[in-house]
């Protein structure tokens, strides 16, 4: 059973083509992945929190940072230290010694991991998984792998919620309060692994259900597999407008390189 | 006629774990067994007795899957199972699982009817009119573009069929498909599949009363084999727990006052108080909870029934504190506790200070954690899905996790955890619950709350996959021990039988809470596909 990102809705970005999606999430993705300035990234980012916010809402657009905080603290903290330039602003020992270079490298590392986990978020709540397969079977991937690769971002969220159900029934099995005891950290963190442990177990013991469920469905037949819910006609205009995207995407690029 | 399931001398046996032997005790010891189109044929047995096995050689998934050794053969329209792979048996045999969840592979309700389809390659125009047929035959039709993650239990298992029902292969297996179902959907599957010529093998713990009316014949798989059901002569079905034996089943059980049923409930205290309880789903406007008031008292057994997604688990998930109102209260009664020490705790808590029109839980922000701790302390809610509530390597551990967290001493641990396993019939505590069948891990679910004491138990659907016998006595167990039992069930007879209280619900409300009136159909009518022998 899965779970997706998907948010119904009839915004530009729910109606647009899942081709050019796809597209744009790639070209954009190697865009935050190319070497650029600090500006450079902090404006791309910009822009694509005003796409959310126009497709979406102001809301989802920090949806996805909530998942990756830890890491962006991280890498706020570990980055610095390997980058020295500039006059020193900060020094902890011998060897923590923060720069502006480290700062503005942070910085950079930043943007990209927000940028690139915002991309994908964006994409995936505007486009359905049945969309998503038969884009990727457009592009010319093999039924099966591209089923194989939307199981793999299905199973991100159906990890999550099977988190959360097994966390409500171990609550449940916690003992009563007792009067004026203070919850600490340390009690908490010990609830938390054989949550952790239970859906390892439920995950492990779904692959073989998984593999038994598309098999009783005929997955994996040697004949012609058909499709329900075609992709819409690849019109004249989806074709210019797809042009007019890479011409564009092409330039931001060779403006980054 | 050509028989569309043919089993003749069947033999399996499960690959061992154990390092001194290679295989387990044969599950079947030459069991045969011949269908044709349109027979439709239950087959009944205990927990562990092999009915998931069973169907799932039928539909070539084990040995496949599970290696062991297997003798004999298995034939469906022909073709060897054993020799064959499952995708390829697509037209000819479907199987649904007993648990739903195991089964959904898509994320849009008709996208999961379309998938088979599209396997066997029918032009699109061909599966949308199959998917437009099935969605409006079981009513699945305004829920098309839902996550069928988000059904109830009772829908996903109607989606399931909806499925087989689009691909139409000569031959069901269905492996405890009708628990969960409601009567009403219950009896319009069962007319469907008579209607259909279909040939139907039906895998049940439970004799359902339906299975006689309809004129279905009965197996008992005991022992490694199968035996015609009698109705006159039903020792084998009493052995083995699917029906009790006569003097078991004639009256709701008595109390430790001696007193049963509305008498002995008016006495008793209430535990949970519910007033003006509202509750809807955040993003989900279509359906609305609204209880206006209902008591869950001591030492009472009360059902709780409706229709597939009327909000019953929702109910329960309020009574719990895993889900919070949006508005009224939800109040905790200490003078309704039997334990002592629970008594003096809740006596010690505030509990019952909401004004009108406002959740107690909503009033004073700071106290919501408190307050859902102690709902969540209170009852011991016994999940659809075991799985989601077992989690360790061996029954022991399992059993003794929640204890050890009281700070109860190690040997009374371990004679508590002994008596737990005896109780309730459960393997050795060093037997792994994931080599468990599903009825056997549902036993060590119940178990495991039943040691911790809880004043109000709540079970969902905990009779699906249970033989009738381990059902009885897993509440027999919860009552002695004082707790007020909340069953959620669609099995009317059970419900009538052996409950004090039955409430029933409909679109989010109670709209009936006194005992004696078990029904679904519009006509209020009692509903006999929601029976089962006693």
């Amino acid at each position: 059973m899965f779970s997706t990102a998907y948010k119904p809705g009839n915004s530009l970005l729910h109606r647009s083509d899942g081709r050019i999606k796809l597209a744009m999430l790639i070209l954009w993705t190697a865009a935050f992945l190319a070497p650029g300035s600090l500006m450079v990234q902090l404006r791309s980012y910009s822009g694509l929190l005003l796409l959310i916010c126009f497709n979406l809402s102001l809301r989802e657009a920090f949806k996805p940072l909530k998942s990756i905080w830890p890491l962006l603290v991280l890498v706020f903290i570990i980055t610095p230290p390997f980058h020295q330039g500039g006059s020193l602003l900060f020094q902890l020992g011998n060897w923590y010694r923060i720069t502006p270079e480290g700062l503005r490298e942070a910085g950079i590392l930043i943007i990209r991991f927000s940028g690139i986990t915002s991309l994908f978020f964006l994409f995936f709540r505007t486009t359905t998984i049945d969309t998503f397969i038969l884009v990727l079977r457009w592009y010319g991937l093999p039924y099966n792998a591209a089923l194989v690769i939307t199981i793999a971002f299905r199973y991100i969220p159906s990890l999550i919620n099977l988190y959360k159900n097994i966390q409500d029934a171990h609550a449940l099995r916690r003992p009563p309060l007792q009067q004026g005891r203070i919850y600490n950290p340390f009690r908490r963190f010990t609830h938390l692994f054989p949550s952790l442990v239970s859906v390892m177990i439920h995950s492990i013991k779904s692959i073989p259900s998984l593999s038994m469920a598309l098999e009783i469905r005929g997955f994996g037949r040697h004949n012609q597999r058909t499709t329900y819910r075609p992709l819409p006609p690849f019109t004249t205009v989806t074709k210019q407008f797809f042009g007019i995207i890479i011409v564009l995407s092409l330039l931001i690029l060779s403006y980054l390189l | 006629m050509k028989p569309i399931l043919e089993i003749e001398n069947l033999r399996f046996s499960y690959p061992s774990y154990s390092e001194n032997q290679q295989e387990t005790a044969p599950l079947f010891q030459g069991l045969s067994l011949r269908m044709h189109p349109g027979e439709i044929r239950a087959i009944a047995g205990a927990p562990e007795n092999g009915k998931t096995s069973l169907s799932h050689i039928i539909t070539g998934l084990i040995p496949r899957y599970t290696g062991g050794s297997l003798e004999g053969t298995v034939r469906v329209a022909g073709i060897d199972v054993t020799h064959s792979e499952p995708q390829n048996l697509l037209e000819h045999a479907g199987i649904i699982f007993q648990n739903p969840d195991e089964q959904l592979l898509t994320t849009r309700v008709d996208s999961e009817i379309a998938f088979p389809l599209e396997s066997l390659g029918l032009p699109p125009s061909e599966i949308e009119w199959k998917v437009k047929t099935e969605l409006e035959r079981f009513d699945l039709a305004s829920m098309a573009d839902r996550n069928p993650a988000q059904l109830s239990g009772g829908e996903k298992k109607r989606l399931l069929c909806a499925v087989l029902a689009a691909v139409s292969p000569p031959l069901w297996v269905l492996d405890e498909t009708l628990d969960e179902v409601d009567p009403f959907w219950r009896k319009r599957i069962l007319r469907f599949l008579k209607e259909s010529g279909t040939a139907v093998l039906i895998f049940s713990s439970k004799i359902e009363a339906a299975f006689k009316t309809d004129g279905i014949r009965i197996d008992i798989l005991s022992s490694g084999h199968l035996e015609v059901f009698r109705n006159e002569k039903p020792d084998t079905a009493i052995r083995e727990g699917l029906i009790l034996p006569p003097c078991q089943a004639k009256a709701v059980p008595a109390d430790k006052t001696g007193k049963t049923g509305k008498s002995a409930g008016e006495k008793r205290h209430p535990v949970l108080m519910v007033r003006n309880l509202d509750y809807s789903y955040p993003g989900n406007s279509a359906f609305h909870l609204r209880i206006d008031q209902l008591d869950i008292r001591s030492e009472e057994i009360c059902t709780l029934s409706g229709p597939n997604g009327c909000g019953k688990t929702t109910l329960a998930r309020l009574l719990c504190g895993l889900s919070v109102p949006g508005k009224g209260s939800i109040r905790i009664n200490p003078e309704g506790f039997k334990h002592p020490g629970t008594q003096q705790e809740m006596n010690s808590t505030e509990t019952d200070d909401s004004g009108p029109g406002k959740s107690a839980f909503q009033q004073s922000p700071g106290r919501e954690n408190a307050r859902v701790s102690l709902l969540r302390t209170t009852t011991a809610y016994i999940f659809q899905n075991p799985d989601y509530q077992i989690f360790l390597p061996t029954i022991g551990e399992e059993l003794s996790y929640g204890l050890k967290e009281t700070g109860m001493q190690s040997d009374e641990i371990a004679a508590r955890v002994e008596e737990a396993v005896r109780l309730f019939h459960l393997p050795p505590a060093d037997t792994p619950p994931a080599l468990m069948s599903y009825g056997t891990r549902k036993r060590l679910q119940a178990a495991t709350y039943w040691l911790l004491r809880r004043p109000v138990a709540i079970f969902d659907e905990a009779d699906s996959g249970l033989s009738i016998r381990d059902f009885t006595e897993i509440l027999a167990l919860f009552r002695d021990t004082g707790s007020a039992v909340l069953i959620i069930t669609h099995n009317a007879s059970f419900a009538e039988l052996f409950s004090d209280r039955i409430v029933m619900m409909r679109e989010g409300a109670v709209i009936e809470g006194n005992r004696g009136r078990f029904f679904y159909g519009k006509d209020s009518a009692k509903d006999s596909a929601g029976e089962i022998d006693v």
